[in-house]
């Protein structure tokens, strides 16, 4: 493993990982061993991680360093590949900034999310002796791939993946699946009554 | 006002039928309720909306124990493994996120032990309660909580005092006749399966709706009314008496007894964490199986050292779940004429089909009469980022992106339409599955957390695996693609019972009969704790009965 992944793996301790409300690691990716539709879905595992009063409003530094770096990460992830919508159509970049910035969000996983960028960029730097950003499509794939070798690298990209699909399919009231691009593509029935708001910006019952 | 006749602890399926009964017969009710008071106007199909009824894990935790690789007892608070147990604190618990999938239990159900004989490993009794003495419960309920259904002769239909269900069958997709076809050519019976949902509306029940087909039932707040959730269907009309109070964000520490054993005042912390006591005459635990052990053991007294209830050390002991698992199959709309394509596609109307040929069968191996199950038929549950988050990793857990992974995404949501089908069997009560309180993690209120030993008995697995695979039979007598199935002894959360078993002996059971704790004669435990062995079906419908059985003679015992 190359000098900077092994420094990313020693960044973080299991007692780390196991503090966040979610870990992202593989195991806790399986399918088939719940009920699922008598029994409640899968799904409040996921969404733990969004718990929330209220939001913060995002300051739209999408411009500013480190977004621009999440935004390429995310092209890579879920491109524009005449197949549907890319990250960029479904407001990626902006849903991941809304969702790790509310109030709630937890803090080490937030840390998590963001310090993982610069790891990213000293990889790339190691390996191809240039910024992440300056990369080919092929050779930002090819960082990508390289870093899961490294469980946090596996980590942080399977974070990043998760708040990728949200944005694909949540409903739009919560900034990502813009106009129901994702549901569209997908021919996605959404269920009614839809929420009206995010629930973060309800009246608390 | 902080003195009642009655105060409930827990406003689910156990603390409902209660309410009710005892407001309608005007007695004095509380019903003290932890989590908040949604409504159908605030319920809304939101995928990540479930947040303030389910408790953040590193506020409100369980420890589960379990054996590893080497056979040792290892045990994990859930919020490291982010296993959840809780099923809905609100308003209303759990029902509220039912699919409502309502069927009997059967009279051999009531009699396991004398009808099938021992298994070793496993501690099964028989009820001391049989069927016929529930079954003018289970038939209030199909009248109150609302039943939609239609009733077929099969050879293990259970004896019914009415003809027929109030409510005929809610509406049916495409792929209900599918299943009945292939039944028929396959000689077992499909049968239609219940719903607590109103299938129309009626005026005696309220404001409630019928049914709007949205797709999205289980996991989800019902925004018309039409499930037949304890908040719906029964607490609602509790509080128009005018003789109940509900308290949302009422957590209740301990309930608090006297010297003679019997329980004198709930303790509750509110929403602003002032600690709240309720006087009351009598008391009712109806906080979901786990819970209402923890809260038991958590409220020693002076009759009552090991936890009320507890002189024979019975609390937590037997917890059930339900064994089974999950089998899916699927149909290419390619294969269909447009037209039929367009129906199989369809969100909405409900598969509701089960079969329940081996309810009871002979075991191939042993040749013996055993116990089976229930397979039941629904579609795949239509939550879009859950199902999309499943092809984050491949087979191998190696994270997927870029086209492939687009690719992949496009062609499990237009191509096919999923069907899944559900097993469910006994989980065998036995020695290894229990609850206690953990001695060091506590609650967000100071409070020892709930620790489980899980453990499954292998019978579980053999039945779960022969009914699995009848399950696949049909599947593919259907026609059905990628046909698979998993059953599993990893116990699902949401179909939980026992703990505080009923029966005639102080020294093997928590609870008499009535359901009333044999050494404190004003407490009753109405929820699925009650249940010496499950059945082989969802809860709900048993636990709705037995509490409205309960709240008769609790009403009797006050002299209302």
């Amino acid at each position: 493993m190359s000098k900077t992944l092994q420094a990313w793996e020693a960044a973080y301790s299991p007692e780390f990982y196991a503090q966040l409300p979610n870990n992202w690691q593989r195991r806790s990716f399986l399918f088939g061993a719940t009920k699922t539709a008598t029994a409640l879905a899968l799904a409040p595992m996921l969404l733990q991680l969004a718990a929330c009063k209220r939001q913060e409003a995002p300051v739209n530094t999408l411009s500013q360093h480190p977004w621009p770096i999440f935004a390429a990460v995310q092209d890579i992830l879920f491109p524009a590949d005449g197949n549907g919508p890319s990250a960029h159509d479904i407001q990626a970049a902006q849903y991941l900034q809304l969702v790790i910035h509310t109030p709630d969000f937890d803090a080490a996983e937030r840390k998590f999310i963001l310090d993982g960028v610069a790891w990213l960029d000293q990889y790339a730097q190691e390996k191809n002796k240039s910024a992440f950003l300056s990369l080919n499509a092929q050779q930002k794939d090819a960082v990508l791939r390289a870093i899961t070798q490294s469980n946090a690298g596996d980590r942080w990209i399977a974070a990043l993946l998760n708040y990728v699909l949200e944005a694909l399919l949540c409903d739009p009231v919560y900034g990502g699946n813009l106009k129901g691009i994702g549901w569209n593509w997908l021919q996605h029935q959404p269920g009614f009554p839809r929420p009206p708001k995010p629930y973060y910006e309800q009246a608390k019952l | 006002m902080n003195e009642y006749d009655i105060c409930i602890i827990g406003s689910g399926a156990g603390g409902g039928p209660v309410a009710l009964t005892l407001a309608q017969a005007g007695a004095s009710v509380v019903v003290l309720e932890k989590g908040p008071w949604y409504t159908e106007k605030t319920f809304f199909k939101d995928e990540k909306g479930d947040v303030y009824y389910t408790p953040n894990l590193r506020d409100e935790q369980h420890v589960v124990e379990q054996r590893d690789e080497d056979d040792a007892w290892t045990s994990q608070p859930t919020s490291e493994s982010g296993w959840s147990f809780w099923n809905g604190n609100m308003v209303g618990g759990s029902s509220n996120l039912m699919s409502g999938f309502f069927t009997r239990l059967k009279p051999d159900d009531f009699r396991l032990r004398s009808a099938f004989g021992e298994i070793k490993g496993a501690n099964v009794v028989d009820w001391p309660i049989s069927y016929e003495d529930l079954e003018p419960y289970y038939a209030k309920v199909e009248s109150v909580v609302g039943i939609s259904g239609r009733v077929v002769p099969h050879p293990f239909a259970e004896p019914r005092s009415t003809p027929d269900f109030p409510y005929p069958p809610t509406q049916e997709h495409f792929l209900s006749k599918v299943v009945d076809r292939a039944c028929e050519q396959l000689g077992h019976h499909s049968l239609p399966l219940p719903r607590a949902v109103l299938s129309r509306t009626d005026p005696s029940q309220g404001t409630r709706q019928s049914c709007q087909y949205s797709g999205y039932c289980g996991s989800y707040g019902c925004a018309s009314g039409a499930k037949g959730s304890a908040r719906a269907a029964l607490l609602d009309h509790a509080v128009k008496t005018g003789h109940c109070d509900i308290r949302p964000h009422a957590k209740v520490q301990r309930l608090i007894s006297d010297n003679q054993g019997k329980v004198t005042a709930a303790e509750y912390v509110d929403a602003k964490g002032s600690t709240q006591t309720i006087r009351a005459k009598v008391f009712v635990v109806a906080c979901q199986a786990i819970e209402t052990s923890r809260l038991l053991l958590l409220s020693t007294g002076p009759k009552h050292a090991q936890g009320l209830g507890n002189q024979s050390g019975q609390v937590g002991k037997n917890l059930i779940f339900s064994a089974g698992g999950a089998g899916r199959g699927e149909f290419r709309y390619a294969k269909f004429p447009p037209e039929q394509a367009r129906e199989l596609k369809l969100i909405g109307p409900f598969v509701d089909r089960h079969v329940q040929d081996w309810y009871f069968y002979d075991d191939p191996k042993t040749k013996r009469r055993i116990k089976g199950g229930t397979i039941d038929f629904l579609l795949r549950h239509p939550d879009a980022i859950a199902r999309a988050q499943s092809f984050r990793r491949d087979s191998e857990g190696k994270l997927v992106w870029g086209s492939l992974l687009k690719q992949r995404l496009l062609q499990d949501f237009t191509e096919t339409q999923s069907l899944d089908f559900e097993v469910f069997n006994d989980w065998l009560p036995t020695d290894d599955c229990y609850v206690t309180l953990d001695g060091k993690v506590k609650d967000k209120w100071n409070t020892p957390v709930a620790k489980m030993r899980l453990n499954a008995h292998p019978h579980d697995l053999v039945v779960g695996e022969y009914l699995a695979k009848k399950g696949e039979e049909i599947m593919r007598a259907m026609g059905a693609e990628n046909v698979s199935s998993s059953v599993s002894d990893s116990p699902p959360a949401n179909l939980v019972a026992g703990g505080c078993r009923f029966g005639k002996d102080p020294k093997t059971s928590v609870l008499d009969p009535d359901c009333r704790v044999h050494t404190a004669e004003n407490v009753f435990v109405t929820d699925g704790s009650f249940m010496p062995t499950g059945g082989s079906v969802p809860y709900t419908w048993t636990i709705y009965a037995n509490a409205f059985r309960v709240a008769d003679i609790i009403k009797k015992q006050m002299a209302l």
